[in-house]
């Protein structure tokens, strides 16, 4: 690899370190910080030193679980402190406003996860209030498949990606004092000790979000994602593409329903995000318009369901579908 | 190599050759580490500069299909004589603008990718029912292949029929370089 990281002279017995080695490990030990501090957090925010700070990398991903009674729970969020629900078919999201500081440059990425998803199409939009708020609206359609276009609003399950402005990175670790000729090193903690708990530091904040492999393993940052294809004539899928890190297979159950599996189980409360494409049965073409759920029943630790409906434009009616998407999955490890 | 914690010395402790080493080591053992799902695209030793600016590699930044490769929020707004019009508040290299094409279309090009998808969310205040934004990539695998980005569709429930309407919407991009 070609790029600026400071050489190093391996040491043999009784070579002397010397000024410019000593000053030599402090320019690499700070070249690493730069390098983890370009897109990471060196202070504290809800307590995660280390924490991601990409715009493209979400703040937090969690969901809120509708259950029966009705009762409504949040999971897996990493900042947000609560969930209301106003009305029927609106939940507002209570965020820490420490986290997001610039409602303009927030975004979200949302996906309904109702188990009403395996039956009917399921919708849930969202609404920016400032950066202490985020409001979700559920829609469900209560006309029955082929029968009509009539939809209501319904307390649902749903999944959401927060994606922030980044954060002030914070300030960089001390390193020891670098050295001229003539000066020693010393135990002491702004010296030689300081050096050595800055490289434990650093390790530490690398490690909040990241394996010792370089693989991330924070809910933040998506376990895999696939591209499937509905075969033509139907009765089977084909995955087109999928993540390489982990990737997902796909098994065909009906019309509209596709298992997807994964290799490595990741842990409960797993966040997919759906993003339709091309219908390859029913005369499917590019201005289809589909809707795809994700029922948060059928998610467990290796499995996923997905759920994909077609509107008739003609008639007004909705029908499942087979047809193309996009998945990319959040989920714990 | 690996990562080996180092003990803190104590008054006339002796430094040998071996920790030194392996303090070199634990450095570059960050640096590895770090590259397998972030960048190693070093600004600072490229000759062509502006390049940079759509690297999807630059040092240190997270470059993973598994990650957005560009997010946004696609604000619609009235301007004068009632023309609507679209803002787009974006980061990351993928998406540079959007284009709104006509009532409920939108375009948005796409740099720097050979393979791409997005998730697009609709963002309203519940008084209507809003469909998921329809999100088609066009790249040279697809039928349409045009390598040219994503056009999207927004519907809402209007009369008893989706219709295609304006309205504000998230987006991230997926996507391979």
């Amino acid at each position: 690899m070609s790029d600026s990281f400071p050489s190093w002279i391996a040491r043999v017995r009784n070579d002397p370190l010397g000024a410019a080695g000593y000053n030599r490990l402090i320019e690499r030990a700070k070249w690493v910080e730069r390098l983890f501090l370009s897109e990471h957090l060196s202070t504290n925010v809800g307590g995660g030193i280390g924490e991601h700070n990409a715009a493209e990398v979400p703040r937090e991903v969690g969901g809120v679980y509708v259950a029966a009674g009705p009762s409504y729970a949040f999971e897996d969020f990493r900042h947000a402190r609560n969930v209301t629900r106003p009305v029927i078919g609106e939940f507002a999201l209570e965020l820490d406003p420490n986290v997001y500081t610039n409602a303009a440059a927030m975004t979200v990425q949302v996906q309904n996860t109702s188990e009403n998803g395996s039956n009917v199409p399921c919708l849930t939009t969202f609404s920016i209030t400032d950066t202490t708020e985020i409001l979700f609206f559920q829609r469900l359609l209560t006309s029955s498949l082929g029968g009509g276009n009539v939809w209501a609003a319904e307390d649902e399950s749903f999944v959401a990606a927060i994606h922030g402005e980044p954060l002030v990175v914070g300030a960089p670790g001390l390193t020891g004092l670098q050295k001229t000729r003539g000066t020693a090193i010393s135990e002491l903690s702004y010296d030689y000790n300081g050096q050595v708990q800055f490289d434990s530091d650093l390790r530490s904040k690398y490690l909040l979000d990241h394996d010792s492999t370089g693989k991330h393993i924070n809910r933040e940052v998506a376990q895999t994602w696939a591209n499937i294809e509905s075969d033509s004539g139907g009765g089977a899928v084909t995955v087109l593409d999928t993540s390489a890190r982990n990737p997902l297979t796909a098994t065909w159950l009906g019309i509209g329903e596709v298992r997807l599996t994964n290799t490595t189980p990741w842990v409960l409360g797993a966040q997919p995000f759906i993003t339709t494409d091309y219908a390859r049965s029913n005369g499917g073409a590019v201005s289809d318009i589909q809707v795809a759920c994700c029922p948060k029943p059928t998610i467990t630790t290796t499995t996923i369901d997905v759920f994909t409906y077609k509107y008739d434009v003609g008639t007004a009616t909705w029908d499942r579908v087979d047809t193309d998407f996009y998945v990319v999955v959040y989920a714990g490890v | 190599m690996s990562f080996v914690k180092l003990y803190q010395v104590i008054v006339d402790g002796p430094l040998g050759y071996q920790t030194v080493n392996q303090l070199s080591d634990n450095a570059e053992e960050m640096r590895t580490v770090m590259y397998v799902e972030h960048g190693s695209h070093d600004p600072s030793l490229s000759t062509v500069k502006g390049s940079n600016a759509f690297n999807y590699s630059v040092l240190g930044r997270h470059d993973l299909d598994e990650i957005p490769r560009s997010v946004g929020f696609a604000l619609l707004f009235q301007q004068t004589l009632n023309t609507t019009n679209v803002a787009f508040s974006w980061s990351g290299v993928g998406i540079p603008s959007v284009w709104r094409a006509g009532v409920g279309g939108y375009l948005l090009p796409v740099l720097g990718l050979s393979t791409f998808w997005a998730v697009a969310s609709a963002s309203g205040d519940g008084s209507s029912v809003l469909l998921a934004p329809q999100v088609r990539p066009f790249h040279a695998t697809k039928a349409n292949g045009n390598n040219a980005g994503l056009r999207i569709n927004t519907y809402s429930l209007a009369s008893g029929n989706f219709d295609l309407a304006d309205m504000s919407f998230g987006i991230a991009l997926y996507g391979t370089p």
